[in-house]
């Protein structure tokens, strides 16, 4: 194995070994395709664009599609004998009558009116500033664990969520004197839509002992309903364990006698996915919580929404009773926090889902897409000073908490020659980073990023300029806001991405 | 070179026939040690936690009560159990499991011992269960104190899969360190004879690998088939029963302390379309056949008693104070009954030198690899050095 | 000492007629409590005096006689030089706030889960006996059907000697404590229990014990026993073992709470055991008005329990003439029980909890609410496993908000040694002012567990035993003896609440969650370390073997810089394999 040291060979002779003459092949070859690969960069950067919109196209079509199933053993969903019944509803159905003369109280009188409630079926109950909450303590249970189940006042139709709140207070009766829970189980009426249950969170560590790993929220603010939405996306694009929508799936159809929709919509076909798709996305990519189980996921809390809107169908507080107790039972037998099942998926039809295999590659390519037109850079360095009017400016952004700075950038001094393509090259490959990591996190958002970074660092002009004007700022002050009061980290992502995007086009 | 050739053969032939002849003399050895059995033992092992193997649960207690009723007693019983379903507060009928949706017997009852429970129960502690390697302040209710006399009943189940079972969902016993923890009882002579019962998912590959003699071993599966649940109580909320364990107890359910059936009906008894698998038994390295073999030498406490003497004098020394009787007498039987152990049993036989003579020999089934293989060996080297020599020339 | 000398009041019923000194007590008390829930608590009290016999008997073997002690729980006592020894079993939790109480009926109860604690003579050199007390808590584990050896998370701790003072002064012991919050309460814990009673659960109160069917569906269930053994010193043990739960009166659909021991136990008033000297029904009567009950007590009494002063109706069951009857117990003008909407907490109650949880870290919060008119002196305390290690420098203290660092006044502190498995302690002696609420907040950080290390169940988190707060200042002055006559008008409290024995208050278990790792990663991980060597040893194989030359390659027409292309072959350098 040791080498020969011979003599040096002579730099100016031919050598024709077959040897040599095959490594000069080789390396030939591998020279003549990275000059193919540089010549024709924008094409297949391009191809890779439009392989990458084609899959995202295809989300919609079956064949990326898998079954749902349950995958934690302990659920068990549906194995248990429920037993809700009748005179649950009749309760139910006197709560309502009360509750329907307080739409109009103050939430003082709304939080003692529930205090009451709660306290004469036997439960501890008091409030924080923005909700009232009961705690449920069987028997037997250690209180090491706790299921939390709430109903806010107002309904995502921006009507009071009576109904909800009245199968709350029923359930708390219900609740009362059964002895096989192992875990407590908190009920909250939350103010507002979102705020209330928000502010209980923030305050139900200084209260309560338990760990939460499970909730449910219902909502529902009409009459009747023929079946059952379910809402799941989470804050910041985050989403339940994959179980909890399935198991409720199958307890709602099997014993509660009622189907279940995603996000209240059901058609067939490529359309109706599409619009399932569509109106995920909606929440995710502006990261917004579908209902107010959303504001639990940063807590660690699986949960999803229970909306059941207005029909003249046949099922109320029986079904809906039935539905949530063989839930609760479901969620009782587990042992340890859901980790079973996926926690990235797209769910395009009730039933089926698409695993993260089958659509990250989509955001990939789009980086990949991005990324590709950052191998060129000539000078690091200088790429680096000019970046420095882009960190500036965002940072003033930042501090005047607006979007509109990017229109500073007009008047910023510009690159030219082989700085501004270094620069450049150092922003796709920064911004092209950025988009697969996001990918895996939030992935509408991350398609969302993939499609402005294009846009803003597109060869051509027209199409940089048109970017710049579609600014952050159309999008209104509500996603400030939401940072401010859930948590919502979208207005970062705007503030500390977009922004420097729009200053990079402008420059 | 012809001669090379010639001595190969030789030693090849020669080795085979020692081989065999071997064989002859191990059963010559094992065949004087048979059915002298004078207590029982019986180690019930559920490996799986969690509410939703309630069955598992279920099936090791109802083995446990069905022998306890044939007549073994706590203190020779090992129960090991890794959840605790009858307490847990999941269970709407607090200190009751029940094996059928009938509730027809609580199978917790009011006298359990559990011996390991919850996170006690490991794959080490089970071996070091089998092989009494314990440490030293483990107390008596946790070991196997059996002797050569003994008769042990292993009862396994859970989850498993080909050649392992798993031990709450956590780690897993191979076929083989079973076979070996077997092998060393053997030699320690802890058992007269060992009925290894399993029901898990391809439950017949885990007593595949016992080499030990006087083992009777037998599984509710074959390889590739799955232990299946008997039926779900809807008030508890899981399943109660296995398949195959439900009808070994409906057959002994028929069977009482001083009941003359044998291996060989329970065997017969087996019925795989309600047992919706195909059970396996598995008799060959043991002597006695099972239909020389009462059921109750393994699932129940019933002994012999000989008298060796036709008659015992007893003489009282002078100087016994007795204690004087209390002034209220008790007016009651059961005041009488001792609930302390069972008097000791004999010493246990890993307190006492091995015997290793015996034990070199590994007796029992030889499997027709170990008489194949000496022969391809053999004629491996032989055409190995025909060509050599063939290459040479 | 703190022991109430209740050593005194028992030591007069017991008659000197046995030759063994051996006398039995056994004791049922009820308690409602507001919320429509009844506490119960069976005491069996056993005393003795030495079971060895050699310093009667003149043969030199060692006797040992046993009529109503079990010589299974006292022999491994005796053998391995035990002084005092409590085992306690607690399922479920005890709120505080809803029954009024701050803990249990028998104040020995320990916190959450499982626990041991005793002191033992010290071995020859004057050292505490480690192997003494693994032989006894392996030997009693076995005894229980309950592990109770060192576990996963540590061993015995001896820090305790001073939060759990010996009942009779021994010198030359050491205090070994062993908190175990994974342990449950089931039949296999009952059935034990009731075999070490001299009656077996076949007559007496124990009897009424005696059906696990009903005793598990209880709430707060707590068995537990605690042994004195006899020594020189004091001639006189005692053990005694004690059966706790909370059964709910009101039925499951609403209805009205009285209630009677058949429907409490499905059997009437038993027969009483003919060993018992005594055989007692107590019932602590609430203090409401309107509480009635259908046969006249034989005694009531005034006590002090817990800080106020209660009646407690006292019936003798032990001359049989109570037999096969049933007492009933029922509210006068009481229909169908309506949950109150406020309680009447206790004078001091305790809450822990973890606000700020992180994935690596946490804070302990420990609310200690004085309702009281007095300034008290405690003692809280806390054992953690190894791997919850707490910032004890930030260790911080406010009284209604406000830092008031000097509420703390010592501070003890046993560090664990990670990674060995060890608990640490931290005691901190703190002072309770009247009518304030303290938060007291402890950081900790949680460190990384080896893969091995985790539980089957990891996902779930682990189990940290309660914490405990000790009263240093309770009282047994006159003050606290007061007769019937003596107590003024109803409107008059009399709310003393030192005058109580109940020394520790608990908090709850608390479920840390651990950050898991991914599980199936040994499967993971050889594929990854099989690529990375087989890479490796590829790149190493290609290094070592590899020759260098310098290869002519023509430039191509077409290569960047658009410079024409020249013939002359450019020299360059590349690997030759």
């Amino acid at each position: 194995m040791f080498r020969q040291r011979g003599p040096s060979p002579d730099r100016r002779e031919v050598n024709y070994t077959r040897e040599h003459v095959a490594i000069a092949k080789t390396i030939r070859r591998r020279r003549r395709v990275v000059r193919w690969i540089n010549r024709h960069l924008g094409g297949i950067r391009a191809l890779l664009f439009g392989i990458g919109v084609v899959w995202i196209l295809a989300l919609p079509l079956e064949a990326l599609w898998r079954g749902t199933y349950v995958d934690e053993h302990a659920l068990q969903p549906n194995q248990v004998n429920t037993y809700w019944d009748w005179s649950n509803v009749h309760r139910a159905d006197r709560y309502l009558d009360e509750l329907e003369q307080m739409v109009n109280s103050t939430q003082a009188e709304r939080s003692d009116y529930l205090q009451r409630a709660f306290s004469a079926s036997g439960h501890d109950a008091s409030n924080t500033s923005t909700s009232t909450y009961a705690h449920v303590q069987p028997p037997r249970s250690n209180g090491l664990e706790v299921i939390l189940v709430s109903a806010n006042w107002m309904s995502r139709e921006s009507k009071p969520n009576l109904r909800g709140v009245a199968i709350l207070l029923a359930l708390a009766d219900f609740l009362r004197g059964q002895n096989y829970w192992a875990n407590d189980l908190v009920l909250v009426v939350g103010e507002g839509y979102l705020d209330g249950l928000e502010g209980f969170m923030q305050e139900y560590y200084d209260r309560f002992n338990g760990v939460i790993w499970t909730a449910l929220n219902v909502d529902y603010p009409g009459h009747s309903f023929e079946h059952i939405g379910l809402f799941y996306e989470g804050l910041n694009g985050r989403l339940p364990n994959q179980d909890v929508i399935n198991s409720v799936a199958q307890i709602a159809r099997w014993s509660g006698g009622v189907t279940t929709r995603m996000h209240d919509i059901e058609e067939q076909g490529y359309i109706g996915a599409a619009r399932h798709l569509l109106n995920h996305a909606a929440y995710s990519a502006f990261g917004r919580a579908s209902g107010a189980h959303g504001v639990l996921a940063k807590h660690r809390i699986d949960a999803i929404t229970l909306y059941c809107p207005n029909a003249t169908g046949p099922h109320g507080f029986y079904t809906l009773g039935k539905t949530i107790e063989s839930t609760l039972r479901s969620f009782n037998n587990l042992l340890e926090r859901l980790h079973a099942s996926y926690f990235f998926y797209l769910i395009p039809r009730s039933g089926k889902f698409i695993p993260v295999g089958h659509y990250l590659p989509a955001a990939i390519l789009l980086g990949a897409s991005v990324t590709l037109g950052g191998f060129d850079c000539p000078d690091p360095v200088q790429g680096l000073i000019w970046t420095t009017p882009v960190v500036a400016i965002t940072i003033l952004g930042w501090v005047v908490q607006s979007p509109l700075v990017t229109f500073l950038a007009v008047a910023a001094p510009k690159p030219q020659g082989t700085a501004r393509r270094s620069f450049l090259s150092l922003c796709h490959l920064f911004f092209g980073a950025l988009i697969p990591t996001l990918a895996m996190v939030n992935f509408p958002q991350a398609i969302a990023l993939a499609f402005i970074t294009s846009g803003h660092l597109a060869p051509w002009r027209w199409v940089r300029w048109i970017m710049v004007g579609l600014n952050p700022a159309l999008l209104g002050s509500d996603l400030r806001r939401e940072w401010e009061t859930l948590g919502n980290l979208t207005w970062v992502g705007i503030m500390s991405v977009w922004v420097p995007l729009g200053i990079v086009a402008a420059m | 070179m012809k001669l090379l050739l010639y001595s190969l053969l030789l030693s090849a032939v020669a080795s085979l026939a020692t081989f065999a002849s071997a064989q002859k003399t191990v059963t010559a050895v094992h065949n004087g040690d048979v059915g002298k059995h004078t207590n029982n033992w019986a180690i019930l092992v559920d490996t799986s936690r969690y509410w939703f193997n309630y069955r598992h649960m279920a099936n090791t207690l109802a083995m446990y009560r069905t022998i306890k009723r044939l007549g073994i007693p706590d203190s020779n019983i090992i129960l090991m159990l890794a959840d605790d379903v009858a307490c847990n507060p999941r269970n709407p009928l607090p200190g009751k499991v029940y094996a059928n949706a009938g509730r027809h017997l609580d199978l917790y009852g009011e006298g359990i011992e559990v011996d390991y429970r919850g996170y006690e129960v490991t794959v080490e502690s089970f071996l070091r269960l089998l092989t009494g390697r314990h440490p030293d302040h483990t107390p008596r209710s946790k070991r196997l104190l059996s002797d050569s006399s003994s008769n042990v009943f292993i009862y396994m189940t859970g989850h498993g899969g080909v050649e392992f079972l798993k031990f709450q969902d956590n780690e897993e016993i191979s076929a083989f360190d079973v076979a070996d923890a077997i092998e060393q009882m053997s030699e320690k002579k802890r058992f007269n004879k060992l009925l290894f019962m399993t029901d898990t998912c391809q439950a017949a590959t885990m007593y595949s690998k016992i080499y030990s003699p006087n083992v009777i071993s037998t599984a509710c599966s074959q390889i590739g088939e799955n232990s299946y649940s008997h039926h779900n109580d809807m008030e508890i909320g899981c399943a109660v029963i296995d398949a195959y364990t439900h009808h070994v107890l409906n057959y002994l359910e028929t069977i009482n302390k001083t009941s003359k059936q044998t291996l060989q009906d329970l065997f017969d008894d087996y019925d795989p379309v309600k047992m919706l698998s195909n059970p396996g038994i598995s008799t060959e390295l043991s002597d006695v056949p099972p239909a020389e073999i009462l059921v109750t030498d393994f699932f129940g406490g019933v002994a012999s008693v000989e008298m060796t003497v036709p008659s015992l004098v007893i003489e009282f020394a002078d100087d016994i104070k007795w204690p004087e009787a209390k002034k209220r007498a008790p007016r009651h039987a059961e005041l009488d009954r001792t609930p302390y152990r069972r008097a000791r049993p004999s010493t246990p036989q890993s307190l006492r030198p091995t015997n290793l003579d015996t034990s070199i020999m590994k007796g029992g089934n030889t499997s027709p690899l170990a008489i194949v293989f000496p022969i391809l060996i053999s004629i491996g080297v032989l055409t190995l050095t025909a060509r050599t020599i063939m290459s040479v020339s | 000492m703190l022991l109430w000398s209740s050593l005194l009041p028992i030591l007069t019923l017991v008659k000197a007629t046995s030759t063994y000194d051996e006398s039995f007590h056994e004791s049922l008390t009820l308690h409602p409590l507001p919320d429509g829930r009844l506490s119960v608590l069976f005491e069996f009290t056993t005393l003795f005096s030495s079971t060895s016999s050699s310093r009667r008997s003149s043969t030199p073997v060692a006797q040992s006689h046993h009529s109503l002690t079990p010589p299974s729980l006292l022999l491994p006592l005796e053998h391995n030089r035990v002084s005092e020894l409590t085992i306690s079993f607690v399922s479920g939790r005890w709120d505080q706030r809803r029954t009024g109480e701050a803990g249990p009926l028998h104040h020995e109860s320990g916190g959450g889960g499982g626990e041991v604690r005793g002191w033992l003579r010290n071995n020859q050199n004057g050292k505490p006996d480690f192997e003494a007390w693994t032989r006894v808590t392996h030997a009693l584990g076995g005894l229980f059907c309950a592990g109770l050896g060192p576990s996963e998370d540590g061993d015995s701790v001896n820090t305790f000697g001073h939060i759990y003072p010996a009942h009779v002064s021994q010198t030359n012991t050491s205090h070994f404590f062993l908190p175990q919050p994974t342990l449950h309460l089931c039949t296999e814990n009952l059935t034990p229990f009731l075999t070490l009673l001299p009656s077996k659960g076949l007559s007496g109160l124990s009897l009424l014990l005696a059906r696990p069917d009903l005793v598990f569906a209880w709430g707060f269930q707590s068995e537990g026993i605690e042994v004195i053994m006899p020594s020189a010193e004091s001639p006189q043990g005692r053990w005694r073992g004690w059966w706790e739960g909370i059964v709910d009166l009101v039925p499951p659909k609403g209805g009205d709470r009285s209630f009677s021991l058949n429907s409490l136990f499905k059997k009437n008033v038993p027969r009483a055991f003919p060993m018992a000297d005594s055989s007692v029904l107590k019932v602590i009567l609430p203090e409401q008005e309107g509480f009635r009950m259908n046969n006249v007590p034989s005694k009531t009494e005034t006590k002090w329990i817990d800080g106020r002063l209660r009646n407690v109706a006292n019936w003798d069951l032990s001359h049989g003439d109570m037999a096969g009857k049933d007492i009933s117990f029922w509210w006068d003008g009481e229909g169908d029980f309506r949950h109150p909407r406020s309680f009447t907490p206790p004078t001091v109650t305790l809450f822990r909890t973890v606000i700020e949880p992180f994935a690596s870290d946490g804070t302990f919060s420990i609310l200690i609410h004085n309702t009281g008119d007095e300034t008290r002196q405690a003692v809280y305390s806390e054992a953690w496993p190894w791997w919850l290690q707490a910032w004890t420098h930030e260790i911080s203290i406010a009284q209604d908000k406000v830092p008031s660092p000097l509420l703390i006044t010592s501070m003890f502190y046993e560090p664990s040694t990670p990674p060995t498995a060890s608990i640490t302690t931290l005691h901190l002696g703190i002072t309770i002012p009247a009518r304030s609420t303290l938060q007291l907040k402890i950081p900790f950080t949680k460190l990384t567990l080896k893969y091995t290390e985790h539980r089957p169940d990891a996902e779930r988190g682990r189990e940290i035993p309660s914490g405990m707060l000790t009263f240093l200042d309770l009282e047994d002055s006159d003050d606290c003896q007061v007769e019937v006559s003596v107590r003024k008008t109803s409107s008059d409290t009399l709310n003393r609440s030192r005058c109580s024995r109940r020394e520790h208050l608990y908090t709850s278990r608390r479920l840390v969650d651990l950050p898991t790792p991914d599980f199936s990663m040994p499967y993971n991980v050889i594929i990854m370390t099989s690529t990375v060597m087989a890479v490796f040893f590829g790149l190493m194989h290609g290094a070592l073997t590899r020759r260098w030359g310098y290869v002519d390659i023509e430039v191509e027409l077409d290569e960047t810089d658009g410079a024409v292309a020249s013939n002359a072959t450019k020299h360059t350098s590349s690997k030759v394999e």
